[in-house]
């Protein structure tokens, strides 16, 4: 069974952020299976930094959305997110130093746990407030995981030089 | 300034790995890319390049049967290549300048190393798309130019030769 299974029980009510928290779970899934199936490191460690990734990139997008819904709880919220940016991108750094050194167990628990309670106590939350603001949350449209103009500017701007 | 239309891309993922197809596929979506195909080798890439109008090929380079560096070459060399042209990034967790060096011998355009970075592998999407290098032809290799940069006060020890000169002047995509 995967560690985390997204269902309808789970929905905020927002689709962009429901959409986010289904290929968060799945990612955190694929690290799971991954890792009993002794996968090679570069597969793991691809996955835990796109899991960090994305982790970081979703919050950055329910943030910005509680900020245009002017969210009183948005100070808190983010407390909540800031914990768990930290422990995932100290999980993939960590690993990247010593494969052999990251606790797996410890890793499975803490997201089963972190993100069922966090998405029921304190995502939901942010419904009433969402759907207060339909316009201005359709406003902010979707958000690039990364700066895709920064990204088109840097492939233009990069030297070419093979990196040999 | 040049804007790549991620929406419209038709993207062709060649891995036997099924957790890195599907997570290239997973990054390339978050980019607004929406028609992937993932294969698991070289050999029936080449089969759907038949059927499927790819604007880039990313490739592992280690797969049983056809690999990555034989998949670059018949793409292009072989008679029967649908597009020769095709953009190519290889990717591998062996990056060694032994390999990278394969890489660029076998005509790719780019090489990814694993573990992959998200924005790496779209910042390489994006130049291959938007800043590709010229191809050029010689007697023993046809790809893009590997003239390790174009900045013209480079000079490296790999100066293009009188033929690939000629060739680089026709081109491209
Ligand atoms: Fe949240």
């Amino acid at each position: 069974m995967p560690v985390l299974e997204w269902s309808p029980s789970l929905s905020v009510g927002v689709a962009s952020i429901d959409s986010d928290h289904q290929l968060l779970f799945s990612l955190i899934a694929d690290v799971d299976r991954a890792v009993q199936e002794k996968e090679e490191t570069s597969v793991i460690g691809s996955l835990l930094r796109s899991l960090a990734d994305y982790t970081d990139y979703h919050f950055a997008r329910e943030e910005r959305i509680m900020e245009v819904c002017a969210d009183p709880a948005l100070a808190n919220h983010k407390e909540y997110h800031d914990r768990l940016r930290a422990e995932v991108g100290d999980v993939s750094h960590h690993y990247a130093d010593d494969p052999d050194g990251v606790d797996f167990d410890h890793f499975r628990g803490m997201m089963r746990e972190w993100w069922v309670d966090h998405i029921l106590r304190v995502d939901v939350m942010m419904k009433p407030f969402v759907l207060a603001n339909a316009d201005k949350v359709a406003a902010i449209g979707e958000m690039p995981l990364v700066d895709l103009s920064g990204i088109e500017e840097d492939a233009l701007s990069e030297d070419l030089e093979w990196q040999i | 300034m040049a804007n790549l239309d991620w929406r419209n891309l038709n993207v062709i993922l060649v891995e036997d790995n099924r957790y890195m197809g599907v997570l290239m596929q997973a990054i390339l979506r978050s980019a607004g890319v929406r028609n992937t195909r993932i294969l698991t080798d070289g050999a029936s890439a080449l089969e759907e390049l038949k059927v499927y109008r790819a604007d880039l090929a990313l490739v592992d380079v280690v797969m049983d049967g056809l690999d990555g560096l034989e998949f670059a070459k018949i793409v292009r060399n072989d008679k029967k290549s649908e597009d020769p042209f095709l953009p190519i990034i290889l990717v591998s967790a062996y990056n060694d300048v032994k390999t990278i060096r394969a890489a660029i011998d076998a005509g790719a355009n780019d090489f990814i190393a694993k573990p992959l970075v998200p924005a790496t592998l779209l910042t390489r999407v994006a130049r291959a798309l938007l800043a590709p290098r010229p191809f050029v032809r010689t007697r023993a290799f046809f790809g893009p130019n590997r003239r390790r940069t174009r900045t013209p006060l480079y000079r490296g020890e790999e100066r293009r030769t009188q033929e690939e000169q000629d060739a680089s002047a026709g081109h491209v995509h």
